[in-house]
């Protein structure tokens, strides 16, 4: 099923210089040899990877190694893997209704799954892996992924047989979901954060070399670094617990926050170092300027995407535009105020209180109610003349 | 007369009201507005209560802001539109933001709004209720909204004050005088002489009680 077999592109070629300094061995080793049509590719990725590990702590590290996966086969099926995994948990939020409070809202579990799941779609476009085995597909630890989302549908119905013999039944629920919307949260952001670092790639690989560049890299590099320390914390707690059976080591809600945070304050630096770069080309080059402005235009304009398509998967976003919006709703609900604070709604509801059952249907069928009903004309119809039927003692004489 | 005081319901609290549910005109009303919450996605809904109890419901312009209102909270979202928000916005720099809308300016944005929806229905229930030397501005606003051919049908149920019968007249496309409701009011008077019942320790007898329903049909006839 996979080719491979696409000769690297000069852009490759570049990257590979770029990223190529430190060291020509990929994660595994060289005792883990690789198909020759996918080594420029998986070295690519892995030399890129080196960089970022070489800032995780030696556990960190180890994590990391054991869920790299080397060829395009192996991602290709282990993302189909998570994808189906991902799928499940979506069910089992669904089925259980969880929901979350996060950053003072309250997020169904269920829809976080879907946005695992959409992000995930896009990392396994059809035949992508396979034709262009992308340097960040393999700088990142797979096999940990589809393992985080497999691992707790999996251990669910264990989870119920132990709930029994627990006096604190409810505690392990709520933990479970908690942990849970920590999990989908946390993947849903390393998930945006990867795709923002693949499009500064992209652009970084076309630089020419000079010190902003460099600047720029380190800044990527350790972006990528954050999110692989996210995801090593991810896989070790949980498999301590499938090893345990015990569910006592949850990650804190704190720490997908942190997380989140950390993506933004460093995803920021990342864009001011390729700005720098931009500038600096610019003074340097002056022939080459217009180039790399358009280089800079279509990393713009790859990133606006990216944020669409996010802010179209993800439209609970939290921070600046949360509070923009509710600015805005707090400015439309006192325009409205203004214009008038007759509770309409509630005079409906006291006018059809105590309606007696199946009364007032002849209406519907009375031939000028349907006139009127129906006609595409402007008109005015006038309810006049009903009886006002009323009780003794105020009974009409006649 | 005699007949229905002699057996008239016990005064509980829910006997005691002049407007008796299930034939009244607002509760007609309030089933014709259930309907059209059902209405498809692109279509508006706008409906005012008068009521004589409230001052608040008594005033021509009251009715008509809260139109603006209701057809200003746009179908997707609450996104108020764009000119409401202009006339709030030039209040607000003259420093008028205080200030009203006034009936005018009301009047002038509802067909703006309008624009929004394929179709628009307003309901105005009880306009009798209204002020009297105010309400017939009603009647002619509407009337103008119809005259600018917008896609709008308004339903208006009223009292036949001499006022109002003879503009109504005028200006109604249809009216409907309620002689077909026989059906509510032996609905009613069955379901209130039901639950009159449980309370009695001697039961009606079913002959009495469909004497009690003919009789009351009777004496509603013509009023």
């Amino acid at each position: 099923m996979l080719t491979g077999n696409a000769p690297p592109t000069r852009k490759r070629d570049r990257l590979r210089r770029l990223l190529g300094g430190s060291s020509a061995v990929g994660p595994h080793g060289a005792d883990h040899p690789v198909p020759t049509s996918h080594r420029a590719d998986r070295d690519l990725g892995g030399d890129f990877l080196n960089k970022a590990l070489q800032l995780l702590s030696e556990q960190e590290r180890t994590t990391i190694r054991e869920h790299v996966l080397s060829t395009a086969g192996d991602i290709d099926s282990v993302l189909l893997g998570a994808y189906s995994a991902a799928e499940d948990k979506q069910k089992l939020c669904e089925n259980k209704r969880w929901t979350f409070t996060f950053r003072g809202h309250t997020v169904k579990l269920r829809d976080e799954a879907d946005k695992v799941i959409r992000w995930l779609n896009r990392f396994g476009r059809v035949g992508d892996i396979a034709v262009n085995m992308d340097p960040i597909h393999t700088a990142l630890p797979w096999a940990g992924i589809r393992f985080l989302l497999e691992v707790q549908t999996i251990t669910s119905p264990s989870i119920f047989s132990v709930i029994v013999f627990l006096p604190d039944t409810l505690q392990v629920a709520v933990s479970e979901s908690r942990q849970m919307g920590a999990l989908l949260i946390g993947l849903k952001t390393a998930f945006y954060t990867i795709n923002r670092l693949k499009v500064y790639l992209d652009f970084v690989c076309d630089l020419p070399e000079a010190p902003a560049r460099a600047n720029f890299e380190s800044s990527l590099t350790e972006l990528h670094a954050l999110i692989l320390q996210f995801l090593a914390k991810a896989i070790r707690i949980y498999q301590k617990n499938v090893l345990s059976r015990a569910f006592d080591s949850f990650w804190k809600h704190d720490e997908v926050i942190n997380f989140e945070t950390e993506c933004c304050k460093i995803g920021a630096r990342v864009e001011i170092e390729a700005r720098n770069c931009d500038r600096s080309l610019s003074k340097l080059q002056q022939e080459d300027a217009a180039r790399h402005g358009e280089g800079l235009r279509k990393l713009t304009k790859e990133l606006k995407n990216l944020q669409e398509t996010k802010d179209s998967i993800d439209k609970m976003e939290t921070g600046i535009a949360m509070l923009w919006n509710s600015l805005v709703e707090d400015k439309q609900a006192a325009i409205l105020e203004w214009t008038s604070d007759i509770p309409y709604l509630d005079n409906h509801l006291t006018a059809r209180k105590g309606r007696t059952e199946g009364t007032g249907e002849w209406i519907f069928h009375h031939a000028r109610y349907e006139e009127w009903e129906t006609s595409h004309q402007p008109m005015i119809l006038w309810l006049h003349g009903i009886r006002k039927f009323l009780l003794s003692p105020r009974w009409p004489k006649h | 007369m005699g007949f229905v005081s002699s057996y008239s319901l016990p005064d509980g609290p829910n006997t005691k009201s002049s407007s008796v549910a299930g034939a009244g005109k607002t509760k007609l009303v309030s089933n014709i507005i259930d309907q059209f919450f059902n209405r498809p996605h692109d279509e508006a809904l706008a409906y005012f209560y008068c009521n004589r109890n409230e001052e608040s419901r008594r005033h021509p312009e009251n009715v008509l802001r809260s139109f603006v209102k209701q057809l200003s909270i746009s179908r997707d979202e609450q996104a108020v539109q764009a000119s409401l928000a202009d006339i709030y916005k030039a209040k607000q720099r003259t420093g008028f933001a205080s200030a009203r809308l006034t009936s005018e300016e009301a009047e002038s944005l509802l067909p703006k709004l309008m624009q929004a929806y394929t179709r628009t229905t307003l309901v105005l229930d009880a306009l009798d209720e209204c002020h009297e030397d105010s309400r017939s501005s009603l009647i002619e606003a509407f009337s103008r909204l119809i005259q600018m051919s917008l896609q709008v049908r308004i339903l208006v149920s009223s009292r036949r004050d001499q006022d109002i019968k003879l503009q109504l007249e005028k200006e109604a496309n249809v009216g409907i005088e309620a002689t077909d409701n026989h059906d509510d009011i032996r609905k009613y008077v069955l379901a209130r002489i039901d639950e009159d019942r449980q309370r009695r320790r001697i039961p009606l007898s079913d002959k009495l009680r469909e004497q009690i329903v003919q009789s009351l049909l009777d004496k509603s006839q013509g009023m």
